[in-house]
């Protein structure tokens, strides 16, 4: 019995205490050589999900660069933010997605969206790792290894450039709105109460991280809602949204522009416009920054 | 709670010392803590249905005593038929009440008359088909006389609810596993490591095999129209090492554990795939459930004994019980019939207890005849696999009406060119240890302890690196 529970021991210590060394020594090494650098002129940045990542099409907007990624939640926004800011000492602006969907529970599950997991491993706090190994330890242990061999490919590959793999403008040529609001039922007058949704527990905490992060290192921070049909669901939310908004980042601006102007053919589907809508709202963009400036 | 959980990589170290340190030299404690165990292990998915297997380990533990008691004949026959009743009861209500009710409402329509029943919102409690057979056999072993009636109430509660096999077998006879509760068991060393090494290759099965397989298999059988024949054919193929990787793991993780805590389960995978013919495949797949069926319905039906038209209705009725046993669709029902004609020429022939051996058994390579045969016989279980898995009639038609035609012959849209390797990987070792009880029983045993350490990290690795997220075993819905 003794004997078996030493060489048990032994087993998965070593297979840890190798796990945890590799995790590491990776990570030490793509830490020191991650590369996050903008081109100087770029000042502005935005962050978020699949909706900014197809609305600013940021070859139209001066000094600004669209790192939204499809599926991103606020967990990797704020990892990606902290290491642009490293970087990028001239970023003074920083949009960022917020609608009534990010701070719904749905959002958490996103922590383990494929492959982003490894991908943000060598940016992970403490507190990003404890996060994850309570939530769900297995597929935790299984990320880190998938960690371990990205970070081992990323060496062996001398690949440390991280900008053209954390987001991007999306250029979205299909549309299948008629389609879909051919099916859809959409009861304009519902809005949704506290009691009928469950918030987002984990994801949204990350957003209260970025704006400390953006506070911290003087940058401003401005929300943004992309433009959406008047017939997506998202507009039930609209109350608690707005309610939840103040009580918690009242004091954050917030552009809000889903009521954008922007024709049925210029969306893709009720939540997302496509790059018609995209090079119209980034055209009118351009110009009130200009204005503004 | 899963086998491929944290919950259980937790429970099971805990439960482990607990025995081996606390209730060792207790046989009673030792197997009072198998039955908490047990029920907090069942428990964990929802206790509510613990109150079913408390009941018939109850009423089954009842009647086996009185069975002892009792004397004459007709009394003795009304004590079995009761258990048979409770234990059937409880799992006709639960798993089949829908069915046959839509059945009914069908049959009914059809000659002109509407019924106006209400379905129930029946849950399924996890592997009531698995431990109602275990104590089934109990009662007919005890009525048989082949077993003596045991007046431990703890034992048999053990019995009933063992937490490794409770809730997806392998359907243990009360005749081997029952005894063992009477032994105080001592810790084993070489048992315990061979148990941790079925576990290991248990979870490599379900974890990287079935479950990377079931990513195509659900893509596939979604949409079949969507897809060509050389597709469907290889969704069909994926879903048959699918089936198996995820069964005969759970089979491996629970023969596994068991050997921790001292116990023999029976093998319920004999590497069914290297079959050479249907009636050998039969004795290879899911052995404890194809023996049950073999000694409490088709022996005492006759056999393969009487008239030819006897025989042919007690092939029929075995595997088609066997189809409508894993569940209430008329899918598992044609599954079963597909097996049987499948079976029944060889029986008629009799040659089919032609392959007795494993294939190969005393040379590397099969010949090529028996390549040839397994080939054929892994076509066969394929095609059947798909009525297995089709959610109903209809999708399986369109399945098999796709797979059959010109486009079978083209390249397939989906290429899954990682799990190909894996499976040709894990065919390779499945080939190597074709003639022990798991796979990797002997393999590397003889090598050098850090290139065997190495390839048990290597395994542990590759579970980590493709595995997805947690799923549940595909067999606890039976």
């Amino acid at each position: 019995m003794k004997a078996f529970t030493k060489k048990t021991i032994f087993f998965f210590s070593l297979l840890y205490i190798g796990i945890l060394a590799s995790v590491g020594l990776s990570n030490g090494v793509i830490n020191s050589k991650a590369n996050f650098k903008l081109e100087p002129n770029i000042n502005k940045i935005v962050l978020g999900n699949s909706h900014p990542a197809g609305t600013f099409n940021d070859s139209l907007i001066s000094n600004f660069k669209n790192l939204a990624d499809p599926g991103d939640c606020y967990f990797y926004g704020y990892l990606k933010l902290k290491e642009l800011l490293k970087q990028n000492p001239q970023i003074d602006t920083v949009f960022i997605e917020f609608n009534p969907k990010t701070i719904l529970k749905w959002e958490d599950s996103k922590l383990w969206r494929k492959h982003q997991i490894p991908n943000y491993l060598p940016f992970f706090e403490w507190q990003d790792h404890y996060l994850l190994a309570t939530s769900n330890a297995l597929a935790y242990q299984q990320e880190l290894i998938k960690g371990i061999v990205k970070n081992i490919k990323r060496i062996k590959e001398n690949q440390y450039q991280y900008i053209d793999s954390i987001g991007g403008f999306r250029h979205v040529t299909a549309s299948r709105i008629h389609a879909i609001l051919d099916t859809i039922t959409y009861n304009p007058k519902k809005q949704y109460k506290m009691s009928d949704i469950q918030l987002s527990e984990y994801d949204i905490k990350y957003l209260k991280k970025m704006v400390a992060l953006g506070k911290d290192k003087n940058i401003q921070l401005i929300f943004v809602r992309s433009p959406y049909h008047k017939k997506f669901d998202a507009r039930n939310y609209e109350d608690l949204f707005q309610a939840y908004r103040k009580a918690h980042f009242g004091t954050i601006p917030f552009l809000d522009f889903k009521d954008f102007n922007v024709d049925d053919l210029e969306f893709k589907d009720p939540e997302h416009i496509n790059y018609k809508g995209a090079r119209k709202f980034s055209v009118w963009f351009e110009k009130q920054s200009l204005k503004n400036e | 709670m899963l086998f491929n959980s944290i919950d259980f990589a937790i429970f099971l170290p805990i439960i482990f010392f607990l025995y081996w340190i606390v209730t060792k030299n207790n046989l009673r404690l030792q197997n009072l803590l198998i039955v908490l165990a047990s029920y907090v292990f069942y428990g964990w998915w929802d206790w509510r249905f613990l109150s079913l297997i408390v009941f018939s380990t109850l009423v089954d533990y009842t009647i086996g005593l009185s069975l002892q008691k009792e004397s004459r004949q007709i009394k003795r026959k009304a004590l079995l038929w009761t258990s048979i009743l409770v234990n059937l009861g409880f799992l006709g209500f639960f798993k089949y009440y829908n069915f046959f009710l839509e059945n009914f409402i069908t049959a009914f329509s059809f000659f002109g008359h509407k019924l106006n029943v209400r379905h129930l919102n029946i849950i399924l409690p996890v592997g009531i088909s698995f431990y109602t057979f275990q104590t089934l056999s109990y009662s007919i072993d005890v009525y048989r006389k082949k077993l003596e009636p045991t007046k431990d109430i703890i034992a048999f509660a053990a019995f009933v609810s063992f937490f490794p096999q409770l809730v997806a077998g392998p359907i243990e006879r009360a005749t081997n596993l029952l005894p063992q509760f009477y032994i105080r068991r001592q810790f084993q060393h070489a048992k315990a490591v061979d148990g941790l090494r079925q576990i290991l290759w248990g979870l490599f099965k379900k974890m990287v095999i079935a479950d990377n397989c079931a990513a195509v298999v659900n893509t596939v059988f979604n949409e079949p129209q969507d897809f060509s024949g050389s597709t469907l054919a290889l969704g069909a193929i994926f879903f048959a090492f699918q089936i198996y990787g995820d069964f005969s793991g759970y089979s491996d993780i629970a023969i596994g554990t068991s050997r921790l805590f001292g116990f023999n389960l029976k093998q319920n995978f004999a590497f069914p795939y290297f079959s050479r013919d249907i009636a050998e495949f039969w004795r290879r797949w899911h052995i404890s459930l194809s023996t049950w069926f073999r000694d409490y319905l088709y022996i005492p039906l006759g056999g393969s004994r009487g008239s030819r038209i006897k025989v042919i209705r007690n092939v029929f009725i075995i595997f088609i019980i066997s189809g409508f046993w894993h569940g209430a669709n008329w899918t598992f029902i044609i599954w079963g019939a597909l097996n049987a004609i499948y079976f029944l020429p060889l029986l008629l022939t009799h040659r089919n207890r032609s392959h007795l051996d494993v294939v190969a058994s005393h040379s590397r390579w099969p010949s090529f005849k028996s390549f040839l045969s397994m080939l054929g016989t892994f076509g066969l279980t394929t095609i059947a696999w798909i009525f297995f898995r089709a959610e109903n009639m209809h999708q399986a038609i369109l399945y098999i009406k796709g797979l059959f035609n010109k486009s079978l012959f083209s390249i397939p849209e989906i290429r899954p060119t990682n799990i190909l390797v894996l499976l040709m990987i894990f065919i390779w070792i499945e080939w190597l240890g074709r003639r022990d009880l798991y796979a990797i029983e002997t393999l590397g045993l003889k090598w050098k302890r850090p290139l065997r350490l190495a390839f048990y990290y290597i395994v542990v690795i590759i579970i980590f690196l493709f595995s997805k997220n947690e799923k549940t075993f595909i067999y606890f819905q039976f």
